[in-house]
């Protein structure tokens, strides 16, 4: 025991000394005599061996009659500073900036260093002042900070693989500035530096964000469709999906009912084409992401568990450009372009294919008969912005998007693989027309009145519609119609306000008022037989107002560290009263390239999103919401995160988050065994619904580690994440935490890419723990008063069982290559290469006794290609 | 050579990140509880089995009962001590004479091996069917008999038939009690095996008894649907028996029914405290009556009485 302790006792030792110990050499020794302090502090320089950086406004005219004699670097640096408003900062293990003490004389310069086409922050990039010998490299999103400078001009010299190096004069004190790098290829030397109150560098003090520039998330290999956002964050750590690869976003362990999506601030409900296969949200429309996977900051809320924040593109300034594209879903274009010097374009479409190929209508006849089959399926996007800058302090932008899936089948009941078997007229048939989608159209404008403040104005109105019909026809006396529509329009206003009142202290805060109104409708006619014929009728339209204020404060005490606390108030008309959320981040910044992070808070969830359990006749497709009232109150949950983010060297970063999430009051099902199976449900009605459901807590809690390397034409990233994600609810009887449905206790993902000149290679590889499973653990003889004893299969506990782990390997290949005058690429991608057999899900029957397993496999090994041409 | 490394390589891997979880839980041997009272009769037998390893065999499923439990029922405030009468059978003792009325209250407890099982329930009032009126078309109609949608491949090739889809309505006295649910069966006993796509038909229901009762008018009413194959669209109408049961219970009873059968053996929900199974007061009207040919094309009366 004491060899144990004593060891640990040295190993604190050796880590406080290695921690604090400051940097020193050889002997320094200052005599007393009176001496310029530049020349002092030269001396302590050239016999420490260490870099004092100091501008000489700070040191002119002063001297010092320092004595030391010692080894202690910050000792001696005290000593000739002694008496004059001056102190220093060690910025690395052998570099000290002298800075000034005087209030008016000690400045911080930030700002974002962003990719001139795009507008995506530019990680990595260094800026240096060469002057003072400083200098910093930027963070994930761009953003960079400087502390310790004095007054007046600064030069200021960028530079980033790939990209123009460039300097410029910088004016200090500044407000966070914004400055824009060329790409190489471009050849042209454009430096453009915007002045700019953002709100990016409170991001980056919250742990668990993912703020990955978009030319980054484009590099991520992504399944099925080159351009998904969906499957390329589920790369990350701490993010699945529900299914193989479709399905919504699981975020630690989180249902998908759970995440906030935002797009041009307005809310997108049901983020998903294809049945779930990719998402809404493409990536290579959009100009900025974050996603939020733990805490968020005051101005977001509504959703317990994740917040994805996207903004489309405002279109090149510079020049115009398009891209064409097709791979094996679909086909798309986006085109951007300046329209004149102060302002700008995007258009961008997608569309499936499918349907083209294989046709939607088969007129087919048979003995005279006619009769015309369907069989379509079709999605596409239209996303659309234009941005103005009227002025220089002002900025108006219009976005919209549109996004539909339409399913239209007519078919006999027999649809074997041998199409001549069924392509014929048919008696007896079934009928499918599902149609969802959504649309959001946002109006924002930036307002800067003065240097010190930033208005900016939201309208919105975010539309999610599906419908469903269904005819069936099983027997020529029997007809099952159906026709299901469900609804939820958002019309939101949002004033923002964001102040600086200081350097060291911005303020933010808005008031938002959202109207939501929520409908749903089923009209359905059951005609069992001539004389059994059975009819529903129902529908709700619901109202509710929901209003929400918040402030936050990014306080800046020292320059190492941030504080962002803030609160957020929603009054949501319906139940659940007034909703306080406080919000509380921390960064420090141990070393400048170690920072830690802390957050925690609130949130608060009015929305629910439920389903018919039971019936297979509608609520297949469709979300439906439903806003809280006095028979369901809103969810709750508080969660804490903590994280480190090191850049151990200019190619590797190391970021590890540990977090901490329980919910209560969350809506799961009363029988997550139920599966739809007939054709009547408990209906529509939300008490109905409300009976499939219970009232669960749940909570999460885990870490994650991912390492970024990056080395000239090479790039790799490794994470793993282990959590563990659990509920109970005693209306069930469970009185102890169960797996949760989406629980991963383990995953891990690595990503190797190599890219030059013209091929470019992906390996990219996914193990993780399967998905739960409720487990028979026994079979049991039961009777009944009607019946004769039957057999049952005992499944003691809800998800006590646990599927194969998963794993995937896929490669990607690409070819860049000029012709006719444009860039194309050519991309391969190779989806599960080993073919390995994945068990994603296993059902258990019973026959005569005997147990029987049936299990659905993953997707087999699939290649894709994807042809892209940019002009 | 290199396939085979990566494959060793992922496998590994696998069994490192995910290997743990791959442990299956296993079952420690449940009570499973079945009694069910009726008005009118003495308490009535209950049964006491136990659950069996999911590779036990249908025969040993069967033979596992619970032996030497204690049980005892207390009716009202009265405790009544069960005996061992069989293989996990117990039996109220045979002088106990006393007739269960409407309005009893029960509470059953179980000790067995160390497992101790409650359950408790009401006795509902006596239910008696009325009168069953079945209606046949003229002829059969062409039915999907095997649906390629729902089977696991798309390999099998739908088969279609014909049919005489049957209604059969049935009516038994009753006042609309608030309280009480109803559950309706229609078996039809016939040499064949009815393969049909079924979704259309209603052989069963499970609702409020008050939702089936007219205002004014004291009996509940229900219709169902079975279907009969036949060869083809020239068949006549099979000779066979239907047998049609009722049973009135309380809210326990009908969550027990609704879920009993949906195919895949998964449990039915429990109202017994400590084991499975089920343990409720119940009343219980069955009949079987032969539908032949003669009762096509016309709503006919099967029975009255």
């Amino acid at each position: 025991m004491s060899t144990h302790v004593n060891a640990w006792v040295w190993v604190a030792l050796i880590l406080v000394v290695c921690i604090s110990r400051p940097a020193s050499g050889q002997t320094i020794r200052l005599d007393g005599a009176e001496i310029s302090v530049a020349n002092a502090l030269g001396r302590v320089s050239a016999q420490a061996g260490v870099d004092v950086v100091f501008s000489h406004d700070l040191v002119q005219d002063r001297s010092t009659r320092c004595r030391y004699d010692g080894g202690d670097v910050r000792a001696a640096l005290g000593c000739v500073l002694q008496g004059w408003p001056l102190s220093f900062e060690q910025v690395a293990p052998r570099q000290f900036v002298l800075t000034s003490v005087e209030r008016a004389t000690f400045h911080e310069l930030s700002g974002w260093v962003v990719d001139i086409d795009g507008g995506e922050g530019l990680l990595g990039s260094h800026v240096y002042l060469p002057e003072l010998k400083v200098g910093t490299v930027t963070e994930a999103d761009g953003a960079f900070r400087l502390a310790g400078l004095g007054p007046g001009r600064h030069r200021v010299r960028l530079s980033y693989i790939g990209y123009e190096t460039v300097d410029t004069l910088v004016q200090v004190p500044a407000h966070p500035i914004r400055i824009e790098l060329s790409p190489l290829h471009i050849g042209t030397r454009t430096v453009v530096v915007v002045g700019e109150l953002g709100d990016r560098a409170e991001v980056a003090a919250i742990p668990g964000v993912v703020a990955l520039p978009v030319s980054e998330l484009l590099e991520i290999p992504t399944s099925l469709d080159d351009q998904d956002l969906f499957q390329a964050l589920e790369w990350l750590p701490g993010i699945e999906r529900t299914g193989e690869t479709a399905g919504g976003l699981v975020v630690r362990g989180s249902g998908p009912d759970q995440n906030l999506y935002l797009l041009e601030g307005a809310p997108v409900y049901h983020p998903s084409h294809a049945f779930s296969l990719i998402s809404t949200f493409q990536t290579e429309t959009l100009q900025d992401v974050r996603f939020y996977r733990g805490s968020f900051p005051a101005e977001l809320g509504g959703m317990l568990s994740s917040a994805l924040e996207a903004e489309l593109k405002d279109g090149r300034r510079t020049r115009p450009s398009a891209t064409i594209a097709a791979n094996a879903l679909s086909a798309r274009f986006l085109v951007e372009t300046p329209i004149n010097g102060s302002s700008s374009f995007m258009l961008s479409a997608r569309r499936s294919y499918f349907d083209k190929l294989i046709g939607r209508t088969h007129p087919v006849e048979e003995d005279g008969r006619r009769d015309t089959l369907r069989t379509g399926y079709y999605f596409y996007d239209w996303s659309a912005k234009v941005s103005f800058r009227p002025a220089s302090h002002s900025r108006l932008s219009l976005s919209y998007y549109r996004g539909r899936d339409d399913l239209d089948l007519r078919l006999p009941f027999d649809i074997s693989l041998d199409f001549s078997s069924w392509l014929r007229p048919a008696d007896l048939f079934f009928e499918v027309g599902h149609r969802w989608g959504n649309e959001v159209f946002s109006a924002r404008y930036h307002y800067v009145p003065s240097d010190r403040l930033l208005l900016t104005f939201t309208a919105y109105e975010s539309d999610y519609r599906g419908t469903e019909s269904t005819f069936i026809r099983p027997t020529s006396s029997s007809v099952v119609a159906s026709d299901y529509e469900v609804s939820l329009r958002d019309l939101g206003m949002k004033v923002d306000a964001n102040f600086l009142p200081s350097d060291a202290v911005s303020v933010k805060t808005g008031v938002s008022v959202v109207d939501h109104r929520f409908g749903s409708s089923l009209e359905a006619r059951l005609s069992r037989s001539a004389g059994l014929v059975e009819g529903v009728d129902d529908g709700s339209d619901v109202d509710a107002l929901e209003v929400v204020a918040f402030v936050q404060t990014l306080w800046k005490p020292a320059a190492r560290l941030r504080l962002q606390p803030g609160i957020r108030l929603t009054s949501f008309e319906g139940g659940g009263g007034l909703s306080v959320d406080p919000r509380l981040s921390v960064s420090y910044a141990i070393k400048p390239w170690i920072i830690a992070k802390m957050a925690a808070g609130t949130q608060v969830q009015h929305l629910h999103r439920l389903r018919d359990r039971y019936s297979f006749l509608y609520d297949l497709v469709s979300s439906r919401w439903v806003p809280v009232d006095d028979r369901v109150g809103p969810s709750r949950s508080a969660q804490a995160g903590f994280g480190i983010e090191a850049r151990l060297a200019r190619s590797l970063k190391i970021q590890a988050d540990a977090y901490y999430r329980t919910s209560d009051d969350v809506l799961v099902p009363r029988d997550e065994l139920q599966a739809k199976e007939g054709l009547e449900g408990p209906g529509i009605g939300v008490s109905a619904l409300l009976g499939e459901y219970v009232r669960a807590t749940t909570r999460s809690y885990g870490f994650e580690v991912t390492t970024e390397w990056q080395l000239d034409s090479w790039q790799a990233m490794l994470s793993y994440t282990g959590g563990v994600s659990e509920s109970k609810s005693t209306e069930v009887g469970e009185f102890n935490f169960r797996p949760g449905r989406y629980d991963v206790p383990r995953s891990a993902r690595a990503v190797l890419s190599w890219s030059g000149a013209h091929w470019s290679y992906t390996a990219s590889a996914v193990v993780r723990s399967g998905y739960p499973e409720t487990v028979p653990t026994s079979v049991y003889i039961l009777g009944s008063p009607i019946d004769e004893p039957q057999f049952f299969l005992h499944r003691p506990l809800t998800n006590n069982g646990r599927l194969p782990a998963y794993a995937r390997l896929d490669l990607f290949a690409g070819y860049r290559f000029g012709w006719l005058g444009a860039d194309w690429s050519l991309k391969l991608h190779l989806y599960n290469v080993t073919n390995r057999d994945n068990i994603l899900g296993r059902r258990y029957t019973l026959s005569e006794g005997s147990v029987r397993v049936v299990e659905r496999g993953g997707l087999p090994l699939l290649p894709l290609l994807e042809l892209e041409m940019k002009l | 050579m290199t396939g085979r490394l990566f494959r060793v390589t992922l496998m590994a891997a696998v069994a490192v990140v995910a290997g743990c979880d791959a442990v299956q839980p296993a079952d420690s041997g449940s009570l499973v509880v079945e009694a069910f009272m009726s008005p009118g009769s003495r308490p009535s037998t209950i049964r006491l089995r136990t659950t069996s390893p999911l590779e036990a065999s249908a025969s040993s499923a069967y033979g596992s009962v619970a032996r030497d439990a204690s049980v005892t029922l207390r009716i009202n405030d009265e405790d009544l001590s069960y005996e061992e009468t069989g293989a996990g059978l117990y039996d109220p003792p045979v002088e106990y004479d006393r007739i269960l009325e409407t309005g009893d209250t029960f509470r059953l407890q179980v000790l067995w091996e160390g497992i101790s099982a409650t359950a408790s329930g009401v006795i509902p009032a006596p239910i008696r069917l009325d009168s069953i009126l079945v209606s046949v078309p003229e002829s059969p109609v062409e039915a999907v008999l095997i649906d390629s949608l729902r089977r696991d491949t798309l390999g099998v090739d739908a088969t279609t038939g014909y049919i005489f889809p049957i209604e059969a309505t049935i009516w038994w006295g009753s006042e609309g009690e608030a309280d009480s649910w109803i559950q309706t069966r229609l078996s039809p006993r016939t040499e064949f095996t009815s393969v049909v796509v079924d979704f259309f038909l209603l052989p069963e229901g499970v609702f409020r008894e008050e939702d089936a009762v007219e205002p004014g008018v004291p009996s509940g009413v229900w219709t169902g649907l079975y279907a009969v194959p036949v060869e083809d669209s020239g068949a006549v109408l099979p000779t066979h028996d239907l047998s049609v049961s009722l049973v009135r219970a309380g809210e326990a009873y009908a969550a027990f029914a609704r879920n009993r059968s949906d195919g895949e053996g998964r449990e039915p929900p429990s109202n017994v405290q400590g084991a499975l199974g089920i343990a409720v007061g119940l009343s219980v009207d069955s009949l079987t009556v032969r539908v032949d040919a003669t009762n096509v094309g016309r709503k006919a009366v099967v029975f009255e009485r």
